[in-house]
């Protein structure tokens, strides 16, 4: 099969790239990994805080532990730009100082200004915060006004601010959420992205090349039929696919371990693989249209960006607007993470076995509408170059 | 013929192991249109580039218009025209706009570079192709725009780096008249070539290059008079017995003869009538034949009797 | 000069292609930012009153006073709609409420899952229960004391006091738009990579032909690269008048600086891609090659793709920040947005300043005076 032969040589050519890709792809995924938390019902949202102590006192240090208890305390953050920074990019939610005579003033009755912050405004993180902090500053006062002394106040209110209210979460035992973590989610939700990208930016140009007028007249003189040729082409486009296919999915094995091998993540491989046959096909497609390998990136380039960005990947569905998602319910990207969520039970999304298979015969239907529109192009193609 | 123009002493230049150049020499007086003759990968081109200077050599001088030659040198460039062997113009800019692009970077008054660039489109004969881009052009017309980006500011040393490979033989023709025109207008041409013909009808001194080295220099005249051969004479005819064969090579001035591929080959040296005397024992032997011709050894002959090898591959 | 800029320009100006990247890919891809961003912080960040469904199991006097006094007004914390199990179990389900109260002997809170608006809907609870809590305790041990706790304990208690921080907006997905612009300017580089290129004798044959030509080196490549840079720089402010004026993302009041960061950016993205060029030794495929995962590369370190990677780098290794001109050019756009003095961005901006000399000058050295090895 020489033609398969020099198509895999040719293809040599771009290995690098492919590799810059997978290579940047898993180095991402492995920070994703300290994301894999298992979704386990409801778990009280944990902000992060900066907390400066300019009081130093028992009570200081009570209200310190209280936050802590219900948020990961931050180390100071020295400067206004540096807080501005840290908030900016929501390294921090907030920037607490508890002011000097925190205690002393409390116990007297003075309220203003005791605690100074730096926050997002009118943000649900500093309502949050609110809420937890005036819990707490209500039982001390409380216990203050009682005739407690502040010290005494604060540890009280310490030990009867704790959790008493029963939460559950609605019930519904067709979810599959706990099985799989959201590292794993996540690997596979940047996926589409990274087949994209490797398999057209490797094989297009590739293909490219073995159709460019002058090598394909030679190969038509040949003793090999154009059938054979365009079956060894194909071939090789096929093979490559799995092989990136075969490479990443092993790649996700060894990443997450025992997640990979629980029984919604066969669904999970199914649907990658599918979505993997549809950039097979966009491949082919983009071999037959793009006239040279720089328009073949700014095309690649664009519509792997667009697919992505609309289709949520990148940004997950449920933060898309309603305009945006009716758009995307015309790309295969938008269905492949949604037979994602689904499999996976991510954001609460209860298993439904037809709305699965709804996804992945949406994201064939567009492969086989694609594949057919390719050859079309294909056909025309030909009878241009012949009558030419 | 006057000052020396192009003068390269002692000129050495090494990729590495291979010496591209080995002690090579050249002197070129005003007013010639000097060849420069050699086969593939014998040095021409590197000749050339260093002339420019855009190649670092490893020894020697070179000194263009009495000067040494160094990047610097913009007032020597200034009066260079080059026509390199790969076409060098921009595919975003149409025919006229090339031209006047490059005659820019020597001509910066506008009305005398608009002058010229007119001059040098008819000088090529484009001017049905001036707002033709380069893409839209046969090879032939391609070199002619290439030649004429070359010398549209009027040089007086044009350096031509094969200029005619790849090209149709009218485009050709064209190329070859307008460099004899433009040394009829006072340029001192430097001309490379593997094409022997070429040079044989344009070049009023040839230099031949192998592996580095000149290896012989001189008019057309000179060069065939420093080998054996003076004269070539083939004989179409359908058979030749031995005895015939063998009378042929005793002729006086003979010094090789065979028959092949029903042509007789007579190399000669020397003699006025060695044509008459071989049709003699043509008719004495009662022999027919065909075509019958005599001329004069080629480049190709001087280079092979040196070298011992072709200047072009046998097709 | 003047004659080598405008045809440099006018060549830059006809390549079809190469004006579909410059023009229209940045557009394209601020679109697909912007509809997939464009109203995340409003929608998911910026508060609004939590819709919850309530279930009276029993009644609970004090527990509806304390409800009804964070759901009104236009600050409401709640929009309560009363429902009974079945009908509430339904709104959670739909995601029409965050979590259902059960008002029974004790409170009791049904969500969906884990997020920040059922844990401020548990945190109000809590307090409630918290305050009963307290109310009891002092009720056994103090009961005279009993009704000025209550009057204290029911008293707003202002004890934090929030510091202004900025004007600009705490959009964090702004940044995105940031780094798209710092890409727009970095893909200056493939110009300035051709401004070097095709002057070079050993790269191209139009660079031979140049190199021949008695025009200064100093001349041809200035002018080339300050083409590639207007060309560039027409590419970033149709960019960032697109941003601002059709997408309207806010980016902060000072719209003429704006411009200005971007030529900035742009100047250093061309001047990058014309040290890359001057590289000896190297193919103009391979130069291209480094020029585009430069690019790229530091792209995704100014956080384009992950902007936590950028906050993370500004944490731990600052200076890794400020080598990076692309994270530099990111910062030059962020500084005007959200601080309200100029010094941070003077500083940015001159140490694009410095970068872009350097490059221009170790360019401008690995090319001057030069014959080739070979060609």
């Amino acid at each position: 099969m020489p033609v398969f032969k020099v198509f895999l040589r040719i293809l040599k050519k771009y290995r690098i790239v492919m590799f810059m890709y997978i290579a940047i792809f898993v180095s991402l995924s492995i920070g994703l990994i300290k994301f894999d938390k298992q979704d386990t019902g409801f778990e009280a949202e944990r902000l992060t805080i900066s907390v400066s102590d300019l009081d130093q006192t028992a009570a200081s240090k009570a209200l310190i532990a209280y936050i802590s208890a219900y948020n990961e305390i931050a180390a100071p953050i020295i400067g206004k730009d540096a807080v501005l920074d840290q908030l900016y990019f929501r390294s921090v939610d907030l920037v607490l100082t508890i002011e000097e005579g925190y205690a002393e003033r409390l116990a007297a009755g003075e309220t203003e200004p005791l605690l100074t912050d730096y926050r997002v405004p009118d943000s649900y993180s500093a309502a949050l915060f609110d809420a937890q902090l005036e819990r707490y500053l209500t039982a001390v006062s409380g216990y203050l006004v009682s005739g407690l002394e502040i010290n005494a106040a604060a540890q009280k209110a310490l030990e009867t601010a704790k959790p008493q209210i029963a939460v559950e979460t609605l019930q519904d035992e067709k979810t599959t959420a706990g099985t799989v973590g959201n590292g794993m989610i996540g690997y596979f939700r940047y996926l589409p992205y990274i087949l994209i990208g490797v398999l057209v930016s490797a094989i297009s140009p590739t293909v490219l090349v073995l159709m460019s007028k002058e090598i394909r007249n030679r190969m038509n003189c040949s003793a090999i039929s154009t059938s054979s040729q365009t079956a060894q082409i194909s071939l090789g486009i096929i093979v490559v696919s799995l092989g990136v296919y075969a490479l990443l999915t092993g790649i996700a094995a060894l990443l997450f371990g025992s997640d990979f091998w629980t029984w919604n993540s066969w669904y999970v491989n199914l649907n990658s693989l599918v979505f993997m046959l549809f950039c097979t096909v966009l491949t082919m497609f983009l071999s037959q249209t793009a006239p040279n390998t720089l328009v073949l990136n700014m095309i690649v380039t664009t519509a792997n960006l667009l697919l992505c960005f609309l289709g949520g990947v990148f940004v997950p569905q449920e933060f898309l607007s309603e305009t945006v998602l009716r758009f995307s319910r015309f790309l295969p990207t938008y269905w492949y993470v949604r037979g994602l969520y689904l499999a996976t039970g991510y954001n609460g999304e209860p298993w439904n076995a037809t709305d699965y298979a709804m996804c992945v015969c949406l994201q064939l239907g567009f492969a086989i509408a694609l594949f057919c529109i390719t050859l079309l192009i294909a056909r025309n193609k030909r009878q241009t170059q012949s009558n030419a | 013929m006057g000052n020396t123009v192009v003068q390269i002493e002692n000129l050495v230049k090494r990729y590495q192991e291979l010496i591209a150049l080995d002690h090579f020499n050249l002197k070129i007086q005003e007013g010639e249109v000097f060849g420069l003759l050699g086969p593939n990968g014998s040095g021409k081109t590197t000749v050339i580039n260093c002339l420019l200077s855009l190649l670092r050599y490893d020894k020697g001088s070179i000194a263009i218009f009495g000067q040494p030659m160094n990047p610097e040198q913009y007032a020597i460039k200034a009066q260079i025209g080059v026509i390199m062997q790969n076409v060098a113009v921009l595919q975003e800019l149409t025919v006229r706009e090339n031209i006047d692009y490059f005659c820019g970077l020597y001509i910066t008054d506008k009305a005398k570079r608009k002058q010229y660039v007119n001059e040098a489109i008819a000088f090529v004969g484009l001017e049905e192709f001036e707002k033709f881009y380069p893409k839209k052009l046969s090879g032939g017309l391609l070199r002619r725009l290439n030649i004429a980006c070359g010398i549209a500011h009027k040089p007086k040393l044009i350096i031509l780096d094969e200029p005619t490979v790849a090209v149709d033989p009218q485009s050709r023709n064209k190329i070859l008249e307008g460099i004899t025109e433009l040394n009829r207008q006072g340029a001192t041409i430097i001309y490379t070539s593997h094409y022997m013909e070429e040079v044989e009808q344009i070049c009023t001194r040839i230099a031949i290059i192998d592996k580095g080295k000149n290896i012989a220099m001189g008019t057309c005249d000179e060069l065939r008079r420093m080998i054996h051969r003076t004269e070539n004479i083939t004989v179409e005819t359908a058979e030749l017995p031995d005895a015939v064969l063998k009378q042929i090579c005793a002729l006086e001035y003979v010094y090789e003869a065979a028959f092949a591929d029903n042509t007789l080959t007579v190399l000669c040296s020397g003699g006025k009538h060695n044509l008459v005397k071989l049709l003699e024992i043509f008719a004495q032997a009662d022999i027919a034949f065909g075509r019958v011709y005599s001329e004069r050894p080629s480049l190709n002959d001087v280079f092979l009797e040196i070298t011992g090898r072709e200047l072009r591959d046998k097709e | 000069m003047l004659h080598e800029f405008k045809y440099s320009l006018l060549t830059q100006l006809r390549e079809k292609q190469s004006l579909f990247w410059l023009f229209c890919f940045p557009l394209l891809l601020s679109t697909a930012f912007y509809s997939a961003f464009g109203n995340l912080y409003e929608d998911h960040e910026v508060f609004q009153t939590i819709p919850i469904a309530v279930v009276a199991q029993t009644e609970n006097e004090w527990f509806s006073m304390a409800l009804e006094s964070v759901s009104e007004g236009e600050d409401a914390l709640f929009a309560v709609t009363e429902a009974d199990r079945a009908e509430a179990e339904t709104l959670l389900q739909d995601k029409r409420v965050e979590g259902i109260v059960f008002v029974g002997k004790t409170l009791s809170l049904t969500v969906r899952g884990s997020g920040v608006a059922p844990s401020i809907l548990q945190s109000f609870l809590e307090q409630y229960a918290v305050q009963e809590a307290v109310i009891k305790d002092i009720a056994a041990q103090q009961p005279e004391r009993l009704d000025v706790v209550m009057a204290a304990m029911s008293q707003d208690l202002n004890c934090l006091k929030t510091e202004p921080l900025t004007q600009g907006s705490m959009d964090p997905y702004a940044h995105y738009f940031f780094a798209l612009l710092a890409m727009v300017a970095m893909m200056g580089s493939s110009r300035g990579l051709q401004a070097s290129v095709s002057n070079q004798a050993n790269l191209s044959p139009i660079g031979a032909r140049k190199t021949v030509s008695p025009i200064h080196k100093f001349q041809c490549v200035a002018a080339h690269t300050l083409s590639s840079f207007l060309v560039q720089s027409l590419s970033m402010c149709v960019c960032i008048s697109y941003i601002l004026f059709v997408l309207r993302v806010d980016m902060g009041e000072r719209i003429a600086m704006l411009y200005v960061a971007g030529l900035a950016g742009t100047l250093t993205g061309v001047a990058m891609g014309y040290c890359i060029g001057a590289i000896p030794g190297l193919s103009e495929t391979v130069k291209v090659g480094i020029s585009i995962g430069v690019t790229l590369g530091s792209s995704l370190f100014s956080g384009l793709y992950v902007a936590e990677i950028k906050a993370a780098i500004m944490t731990s290794c600052p200076l890794l920040n400020d080598i990076n001109p692309t994270a530099v050019v990111v910062d030059l756009f962020y500084c005007l947005s959200m601080y309200e003095d100029y010094d941070r961005f003077l500083q940015k901006l001159l140490i694009l300043g410095i970068m872009t000399l350097v490059f221009l000058f170790a360019g401008f050295l690995m090319t001057r005076r030069k014959r080739h090895a070979s060609l």
